[in-house]
């Protein structure tokens, strides 16, 4: 709860004679009414949205996208149009409860198996790492949900798992870790650049398809693991590129500051691999999320890559919050309880008429993805809210690890 | 005056002439030359006289003539040397402001030429100097740095099997980039050694040749001023000489004229 809220709901309270737990009720319950209105629009968008083959996203809008021209390889889409799917459906699985809603899910579902043989766009392109990294995850939530657990769907869910996780082994970088885009020739088969976040993103992928029992290899996540260890950085944050030696500049992307939601995806998904990471590294992390937040509100919806301070650029935003959400949960009661409506806020202001919410102008992709990314953390955390206020159990001082 | 005296002259010829025949056809002619007719005898004597004087006043007045001719030539001659005069001391005053002008200009180019230097050896050069040096260090910090990440990415790919062939492209590039590094460093090491022990001594010797050419060309300058000065001041003498012996023949020939004017006046 803010400053401001107390303030006010506290002398109204006062007034009224309410009590001090009184008040946090209310302030936490009107919390919450907002951010499910803002779950319900986004959902209602992502319904409206859904492509008839049951995609989202698409390769329209080429003029309002700065790099549109780059991307005329229709893999390059296809691609993203699998990664867009894969998160809104993960968006339907965690956020939808109507029978439309469910419908929408299963159309993507449909798509998503089957759409997994996607390739390497070309020698420079390889976007196909974020078709298998959110496609994968999809599948392994989808195979997690209830609701697919006695589905004849589930086989089929299991089997494109296996495939996608099958392809990311295949496009592992010489290092161990994933890219999106190879520059340095010779470009062989097999990839020699990466990205912290990329690898990152996958190997939470991995772990949650392994903990489905997919075929997972286990090299594979090794390395994955060791590689995202490299990139830390003494500042606490991580490198954008793997680099053999981290190239520090004073205003550069590898400082904190540039680093700020890159850090909260690669702390979730050491923490899934198993790692040990302590609840102290999660609050330094969305401590530096926070204060520092005003670079994610500044690189927002600027047009060119890495143009905006620290380079960061504008699709890190609701990327950065989904993953946030995903280390909040890691937090002690007390910290959750400030972090989890700073997170709402930062969300739910992006949200627009028409329910979408978005970062960064990419053909078609933009605001399902916002929306997918935007509904999965708003979710979890009214999900932790309702567990506050009903008396749940919750992770404490003493039960977190 | 003069055309009467002439005229007068004629008719006394004219008059005499008949005389003259008369005395040579004379029976009497070639027995004695000289001898008159008895009536002309008497009068000789007074008309000689005459004519002598008439004679002389004729003489007197075709000296004035041509002296009063003289004079004239003469005052033209003088205001001419006057007017050369004039142009001279013009000359004079344009050639010494030219030499000053040309002097000044050859002063300032030594001037430029010693600033010019000096800016060579106190700044330029240290400076060429400092950023070679730094040069070196920059690749010397290249080439450890090619060592480093060669041997980081050793490191990194030496624990499992995995991605051999990828990896072997990868090193292979790391050991080219190093040896580049180093091949890089010798030749900027060598630039260095080059840039003190050729390239700025010679550049340094051409700047002193600058400096000693800007000197010639003022001594030189200042040699011809002199020179200049010198050769329009002995004009300027002549000019001066000339007006004043013309002045002084002119003055000579005004008194002259004057004196046979009164003397036949």
């Amino acid at each position: 709860m803010t400053l401001i809220h107390v303030l006010i709901v506290g002398t109204l309270g006062i007034l009224a004679g309410a009590s001090k737990t009184d008040v946090a009720t209310n302030v936490a319950a009107k919390s919450v009414i907002t951010t499910e209105h803002a779950i319900h629009a986004g959902l209602d968008f992502l319904l409206r949205s859904q492509n008839s083959d049951g995609s989202w996203g698409g390769a329209g809008d080429s003029l309002t996208t700065w790099s549109g021209p780059t991307w005329s390889n229709p893999e390059s889409h296809r691609a993203w149009k699998v990664a867009t799917t894969g998160l809104c459906v993960m968006a339907l699985l965690e956020a939808g409860e109507t029978e439309e809603a469910i419908k929408a899910e299963k159309h993507g579902l449909e798509y998503l198996l089957a759409n997994t043989d996607v390739k390497r766009p070309s020698e420079w392109d390889t976007m196909n790492v974020w078709a298998h990294a959110y496609g994968l995850q999809a599948l392994a939530e989808a195979h997690a949900h209830s609701r697919y657990c006695f589905s004849p769907l589930r086989p089929k869910i299991r089997q494109a798992g296996n495939e996608h996780a099958r392809r990311l082994a295949m496009c592992q970088s010489v290092h161990g870790g994933w890219g999106y885009l190879e520059f340095t020739p010779p470009r062989t088969r097999r990839p020699q650049w990466g990205t912290s976040f990329t690898t990152a993103t996958a190997l939470y992928a991995l772990v949650e398809a392994r903990e489905q029992g997919f075929d997972i290899d286990q090299g594979v996540l090794k390395r994955a693991v060791r590689i995202v260890h490299h990139c830390r950085l003494p500042n606490g944050g991580y490198t954008y590129h793997v680099r053999v030696i981290p190239n520090l500049h004073s205003e550069y992307i590898d400082q904190v500051k540039g680093s700020l939601s890159r850090i909260q995806v690669c702390l979730v998904a050491l923490e899934a691999a198993g790692e040990d990471i302590t609840v102290k590294q999660f609050r330094t992390g969305l401590g530096h999320f926070f204060r520092d937040h005003r670079f994610l509100d500044i690189a927002r919806l600027k047009p060119v890559p890495h143009e905006s301070f620290y380079a960061t650029s504008g699709y890190f935003y609701l990327y950065g919050h989904y993953y946030a959400a995903l280390a909040i949960e890691h937090l002690l009661p007390e910290d959750r309880e400030i972090l989890w409506p700073m997170l709402q806020r930062e969300i739910i202001k992006l949200q627009g008429k028409d329910g979408s919410i978005w970062d960064y102008d990419m053909h078609q992709y933009d605001k399902p993805y916002g929306v997918a990314f935007g509904v999965m953390a708003l979710s979890r955390s009214i999900r932790d809210s309702d567990a506050t206020l009903t008396g749940a159990p919750v992770p404490t001082a003493e039960t977190t690890p | 005056m003069s055309r009467m005296s002439t005229s007068f002259v004629y008719l006394l010829a004219l008059g005499l002439l008949p005389l003259t025949f008369s005395g040579c056809m004379s029976p009497f002619a070639g027995a004695g030359d000289g001898l008159a007719a008895p009536n002309q005898e008497a009068a000789r004597p007074a008309d000689k006289t005459k004519a002598d004087a008439a004679d002389a006043d004729d003489k007197e007045a075709k000296e004035i003539e041509k002296l009063e001719h003289r004079r004239a030539k003469m005052e033209r001659d003088l205001q001419i040397s006057r007017q050369k005069l004039t142009r001279a001391e013009m000359a004079a005053k344009h050639t010494e402001l030219a030499h000053q002008v040309s002097l000044r200009k050859a002063e300032m180019e030594l001037d430029l030429a010693h600033h010019k230097f000096k800016d060579y050896a106190e700044n330029s050069v240290p400076q060429r100097i400092a950023r070679a040096e730094l040069n070196v260090r920059r690749s010397q910090d290249r080439l450890r740095e090619a060592e480093q990440e060669l041997a980081q990415l050793e490191m990194l790919y030496a624990e499992e099997e995995f991605a051999d062939k990828t990896k072997e492209i990868v090193l292979e590039r790391g050991k080219q980039r190093l040896e580049r590094s180093r091949e890089g460093h010798a030749i900027t090491q060598r630039d260095l050694t080059i840039l003190l022990e050729f390239t700025i001594p010679i550049e340094m010797k051409k700047k002193e040749m600058e400096v000693d050419a800007k000197e010639r060309q003022l001594e030189r300058s200042r040699r011809d001023a002199e020179a200049a000065a010198l050769d329009k001041a002995i004009a300027l003498m002549s000019a001066e000489a000339e007006v004043t012996k013309l002045e002084t023949d002119y003055d000579a020939l005004l008194e002259k004229i004057a004196e046979k004017k009164q003397k036949k006046d």
